[in-house]
């Protein structure tokens, strides 16, 4: 393969649906997957939170920085509605992800489905396999589409009640790590203040 | 001897024409759009109609699924190899060359800022936008390190939406539908797409191609006009090929038991081969092109010539072919009149069927008059002797009153009577088609017959500003109803006024060097300023013209034309045209109907748009009908005068009018191919009454036979799953029962005995 077509090849990788919701997919990192009662038990846990709110941290590890980049802030999901991204620190930003979206190329799509349990939209993209521990489980997620192999490299989702932490690698190097604690008093986020 | 002569004479007849036809062959055209008239729509709205209408005509969608990817693509890749090695497709799309692609990638960075998010350029609000990009986590960080300004955020996310839910694997792109896989191939056939020896050829293939795929255990789910086209011609052809072999049998039987010699079967069908031959090469010669409904329908009526030749036949078992032919030629020139005035119509379909009736009719009728004197010495007829001059017939007056009713009722009924000329009930509904379509619209998410809001505006950025409006507006009239915007200009290419504006907000920012120190300190990160710097000057805008040349944008680049500037008035030239294409139910198109809109919006619905012209067509023909009634009238009288020309054309309005009830009672509606029809039984109505008025025998006999023929041939084609072949084959079955059988109780009695 010459460098020119190696390059036009990584560039159309970086082409497909999943540049943008790729992250996000890493994120909250589905689960397909298969008639495996232990995943169907984290689907129907996740199912159940129709309503979900707390805080966040984010840690983002660039291979070629020396420190990383941390962020934190709160976040509500609703089933109906979608998931609002509050990040308070460090600076003030709002993100909205709403349930409306039916195209994979969005990233709503994926926040919404991960949050949801729904994880058939995930597995034409992942081979999807989960384990309990007691009352902890984990969802691994590992690319099948090449496209996303090109960019990431692994997927992990845990938590017990609630979805508390998803993490991700990217084949350069760089990884992501998440950590989601549920709170008793729901955030001052409203859907109104979404575009 | 002499007739040996005389028959090597008119073998060149037929030989010559079919020399014609090899030099000139037919060009079938099958297209139903070719039934628009040119002047149903403006030139603008038609050019940007065409394109993607001639695409989609022309290409073949193909989805190989299986169970899994792997196999998918296995079975793909042979198929793929087999479509080649057919030589049945102009170009066949299935991977995608991915330096191709990149290479069309790069042409288009030029243009990223076209692309962005609104938000990415809310005044002074860059670098928190960066920000949220680089802390938050919807792009990965290898992507963010390339591109540290996010200058391709926008451009990578719409081609994130292009690919929708496909993905690629080895170049080719796939759906996941239910845990199997597709892959799609388009086969593109060009201009062949439309001609029936390809769709032939093309369905032979695909059918064993199917055939390969069941036993191979996968599927193909393939959809494209020609399938339609070839599948509705191929039923189409079957019932008109039972027709023509009933009415072969039934001649056949008819000559065999009636004149005892077979001869006579070859010279019956010689003016019927050569009026036919004739008409297509005229029809070739005039139009270029002959539609396929030119041929069904030309091919019922030269069934006609037919009967030209039982007349002249019966006449001559009994020495009268001398007056015969002068009632033939009187019988045929009342037709081929009233098809010729059809030929002027400014409606090609009309004009076409008109162009092959008249010159069919014309060779035969001239054929049985000059050619069978010649060639048949003497016949001598079997039919069962019936007293005909018996048969009731009603009283002058009474007669003439009920004919000129009838006339009245039915010039009313054809100007007045409830009409539908939608295109989509004239097509059968082929079931097995139509799930395969639906079973692929679902595989794609795709509408596989979208209708159109054609916008225009006078410059650039005027049009994609009413073209943004009018998705709004549309969207806002239907809300509540299955409807969607499948694709608009104005969702891809921004005002140039507005790219221009991000292009300085973003070299502003870029400017100003604490917004560059405050990134890096946040970040911990050192900016390539030059690299930056070059990428930024490269920004431009993106036209509609440079949105055109991208062939990554095809989809886009057809649905814009510049149209010519208005000439003469003082008023802006409405000159650039763009097309939105949606999906909707019949509710939501209503709606948007019957709304007010600015005067440079049309809605456009293919099938409305062939509707309407069928209206045009149905009232061309039918004050055609009216005035044939009037000139008929005129000649009949002039010849047989007033009150026998009132009579025989009170028989044809009779056979008309029953025709017409028949439909009615059937739950059927006027529609042009009923009207010429209706034409069709009034010719013959004419000829029956005038040769059942000899009170001759022997024309009477001729009479019967042409009516045997014609009404168990037509009676068949009632019985079609086609609706516009079942309508006619009833019109003509009921019209012409009704017609001979008034004919006998209209004619006067005693009035003639055949001289």
């Amino acid at each position: 393969m010459t460098d020119s077509s190696m390059r036009g090849a990584s560039l159309i990788s970086g082409l497909t649906k999943v540049v943008i919701p790729l992250a996000v997919l890493m994120l909250f990192a589905a689960q397909l997957a298969t008639a495996d009662e232990a995943l169907d038990s984290v689907k129907s846990r996740l199912s159940e939170n129709t309503l979900s709110f707390g805080v966040f941290e984010q840690t983002k590890t660039i291979s070629s920085l020396s420190r990383p980049l941390k962020s934190s802030g709160s976040f509500l999901f609703e089933q109906h509605q979608g998931v609002i991204w509050l990040t308070q620190s460090p600076f003030f930003s709002q993100q909205c992800w709403t349930a409306e979206s039916v195209s994979s190329a969005s990233a709503s799509y994926w926040v919404r489905a991960i949050f949801a349990g729904d994880f058939e939209q995930l597995s034409a993209f992942f081979e999807i396999t989960a384990s309990w521990s007691e009352e902890q489980w984990l969802v691994k997620l590992v690319p099948l589409n090449e496209a996303v192999a090109a960019i990431l490299s692994a997927v992990e989702v845990s938590g017990s009640q609630h979805l508390e932490r998803i993490s991700y690698q990217e084949t350069g190097g760089h990884s992501t790590e998440i950590t989601l604690t549920p709170t008793d008093i729901r955030p001052d986020i409203d859907w109104a203040s979404c575009p | 001897m002499k007739l040996v002569v005389e028959l090597f004479k008119w073998s060149a007849l037929p030989l010559l024409i079919l020399v014609a036809l090899w030099l000139f062959p037919p060009k079938i055209n099958t297209d139903v759009l070719a039934l628009v008239p040119d002047s149903s729509m403006s030139d603008p709205v038609r050019a940007l109609l065409a394109v993607p209408s001639q695409k989609l005509s022309a290409t073949i969608f193909v989805l190989i699924s299986n169970d899994e990817r792997r196999l998918a693509h296995q079975s793909a890749g042979n198929l793929f190899q087999r479509a080649e090695q057919s030589n049945l497709f102009k170009e066949i799309l299935w991977q995608r060359d991915p330096e191709e692609l990149a290479s069309q990638y790069e042409s288009l960075q030029r243009f990223a800022l076209n692309f962005s998010s609104p938000e990415q350029f809310v005044e002074d609000d860059y670098s928190n936008w960066l920000m949220t990009k680089w802390f938050g986590f919807d792009t990965p960080i290898g992507m963010l390190q390339r591109d540290p300004l996010q200058i391709d955020a926008g451009i990578n996310r719409f081609f994130a939406e292009q690919m929708s839910d496909t993905q690629v694997f080895d170049d080719a792109p796939y759906f996941e539908r239910a845990g199997e896989w597709g892959t799609l191939l388009q086969l593109d056939a060009g201009k062949l797409a439309s001609s029936i020896m390809w769709q032939r050829d093309f369905n032979v293939w695909l059918e064993a191609e199917q055939a390969r795929a069941e036993t191979e255990g996968y599927q193909i789910l393939a959809v494209g006009s020609a399938r339609y086209a070839y599948a509705a011609m191929d039923q189409a052809k079957g019932e008109v090929s039972t027709i023509g072999l009933a009415s072969l049998i039934a001649i056949i039987s008819l000559l065999l038991l009636v004149f005892r010699r077979a001869f006579l079967i070859a010279v019956v069908f010689y003016p019927l081969a050569v009026g036919t031959g004739a008409a297509l090469l005229i029809t070739q010669l005039i139009f270029g092109q002959i539609h396929i409904l030119t041929t069904v329908f030309g091919a019922c009526l030269m069934g006609v010539s037919v009967d030209y030749a039982f007349h002249w036949l019966f006449a001559k078992s009994e020495q009268r072919e001398q007056r015969i032919s002068g009632l033939l030629a009187l019988s045929a020139v009342s037709s081929i009149l009233v098809f010729l005035a059809q030929a002027l119509s400014p409606y090609e379909a009309l004009a076409q069927m008109g162009v092959f009736s008249a010159v069919g009719l014309l060779v035969a009728v001239l054929v049985v008059i000059f050619m069978f004197p010649r060639v048949v010495a003497n016949t001598t007829s079997h039919f069962p002797l019936l007293k005909w001059e018996q048969f009731p017939s009603l009283r002058p007056n009474l007669a003439l009153v009920i004919a000129i009713t009838a006339i009245l009722i039915l010039v009313i009924m054809i100007i007045r009577a409830p009409a539908d000329d939608d295109v989509r009930k004239l097509q059968p509904l082929n079931t097995a088609l139509q799930q395969e379509q639906l079973a692929l619209s679902e595989w794609l998410a795709v509408d596989m017959a979208p209708r159109t809001i054609i916008v225009s505006a006078p410059a650039e950025d005027e049009l994609l500003v009413a073209m943004r409006a009018a998705q709004i507006r549309a969207e806002a009239l239907a809300v509540g109803e299955a409807f969607s915007v499948v694709s608009n200009l104005a969702n891809v290419v921004l005002p140039q006024q507005e790219q221009q504006r991000r292009i300085d907000l973003l070299k502003h920012w870029f400017e100003q060097e604490e917004n560059l120190v405050a990134f890096e300190q946040n970040l911990g990160i050192t900016l390539d300023r030059a690299a930056l710097q070059q990428r930024i000057s490269q920004l431009s805008v993106l036209t509609l013209s440079g949105l055109a040349a991208n062939p990554l944008m095809e989809p886009w680049s057809i649905s814009v034309v510049k149209g010519a500037p208005a000439s003469g008035d003082d008023s802006p030239a409405q000159s650039y045209y763009g097309a939105l294409m949606v999906t909707s139910n019949a509710e939501a198109w209503k709606r948007l109907e019957s709304a007010s809109w600015d005067e440079g919006v049309v809605l456009v619905d293919r099938a409305d748009a062939i509707s309407a012209s069928l209206k045009v067509g149905r009232e061309f023909a039918s004050y055609l009908f009216a005035m044939a009634l009037v000139a008929l009238a005129g000649l009949l009288v002039w010849r047989q005068g007033w009150r026998a020309g009132i009579l025989r054309l009170g028989v044809a309005a009779a056979g008309a009018l029953a025709g017409l009830m028949a439909l009615y009672v059937a739950g059927l509606a006027l529609n042009v191919f009923s009207v010429l029809s209706l034409l069709l039984v009034l010719g013959l109505g004419i000829d029956f009454a005038l040769f059942v008025a000899s009170k001759a025998a022997y024309a009477i006999n001729a009479v019967v036979c042409s009516a045997v023929t014609s009404i168990l041939a037509f009676g068949l084609l009632a019985l079609s799953a086609v609706p516009v072949l079942a309508s006619i084959g009833l019109i003509i079955a009921v019209g012409i029962s009704v017609a001979f059988l008034t004919a006998l109780v209209l004619s006067e009695r005693g009035a003639s005995n055949g001289n």
